[in-house]
């Protein structure tokens, strides 16, 4: 009987543990997962262009946690009729970001056809 | 009976081993996703590949250096990137995935070195007078260089990749640029969270 409370508590936890990993945000071009869900604000996006006609991206992720942690983040680009781009070197990158500070992630679009961009930030604990 | 008890937990224990090893191995699978590749510490993961061609073609590109050709696509030929890790690797692992994304650019064309295409090409000038020789533009070459270290049990490796882009017509550096990738641990991983 006295073990109840604590099996509650845990149970409490495990749950509250699995809705926070499923939790996923998006506003169309950016979507996050876990703790980036709710500790990860998204500061600047900057869109500009390089060499002429290259879409390049620099997006400002701050960690609002009060420690140090690490995210996977990947860049897609679309052309103006929102088809997926190939790109030699798309995939997961990892970044450390410190506890209440924040980093720049960028990516240049290999492709002068890109007119648009998906982000995703997810979870890399 | 007692025979067979006495040797019981031998037949139990060699039962949960083989039961236990069973469990620990895993079906293949086509693994498309990069954060699910195996993480090395002392070699260069294909991932790692994708990661410095990225590093090193945002410089490229934010550096303007492609855009001071006079004619466009500027010619190009990558000459060499020197191997200098304890590894044996094929550099064209780099020089393919930044052949093309530059290529995808427009700004550059690269030279072919099919022997075949070449001599094709040699005909076809001959037979139009065309005596000058294709010169590249620019040259790419670079080197890959391992640093590695190590503190207790915990093992560091850097690999970092140096690349430069040359001006043919001046024989300067148009640009430099590096990318480096470094892992840690004191073992191999199965995939990015360890």
């Amino acid at each position: 009987m006295k073990s109840s409370p604590c099996l509650l508590v845990t149970l409490a936890v495990l749950l509250l543990s699995g809705c926070y990993a499923n939790t996923v945000t998006s506003n169309q071009r950016i979507s996050k997962d876990g703790w980036l869900s709710s500790h990860a604000n998204i500061r600047v996006v900057r869109e500009t262009e390089v060499s002429d006609d290259l879409l390049r991206i620099d997006v400002e992720v701050e960690n609002t946690l009060p420690f140090d942690t690490r995210f996977d983040y990947k860049f897609e680009f679309l052309d103006a009729e929102g088809r997926m781009l190939f790109g030699p070197t798309t995939g997961f990158r990892q970044e450390q970001v410190p506890a209440g500070a924040f980093v720049t992630i960028t990516a240049t679009a290999t492709d002068p056809r890109a007119a648009d961009f998906r982000l995703t930030l997810t979870n890399a604990n | 009976m007692n025979h067979f008890l006495s040797r019981s937990p031998f037949v139990i224990a060699l039962a949960f081993g083989a039961l236990g090893a069973a469990g620990c191995q895993q079906n293949a699978r086509v693994v498309t996703d990069d954060r699910d590749k195996i993480v090395s510490i002392d070699q260069i993961d294909v991932q790692d590949w994708s990661n410095a061609a990225d590093q090193v073609l945002q410089q490229l590109f934010a550096s303007g250096a492609l855009d001071t050709a006079p004619v466009k696509p500027a010619r190009v030929e990558v000459t060499r990137v020197i191997n200098d890790t304890t590894q044996r690797i094929d550099t064209d692992l780099l020089t393919q995935k930044i052949k093309i994304a530059l290529q995808q650019s427009g700004k550059v064309a690269f030279a072919s070195s099919d022997a075949r295409a070449n001599e094709v090409a040699d005909y076809e000038d001959f037979k139009a007078g065309d005596d000058a020789p294709r010169l590249p533009y620019f040259v790419i070459n670079g080197k890959i260089l391992e640093i590695r270290a190590s503190a207790g049990s915990t093992k560091q490796s850097s690999f970092v990749f140096q690349l430069n882009l040359v001006n043919t017509a001046q024989s300067l550096d148009a640009w430099s640029g590096e990318a480096e990738v470094t892992k840690q641990g004191t073992r191999n991983a199965k995939n990015s969270k360890g």
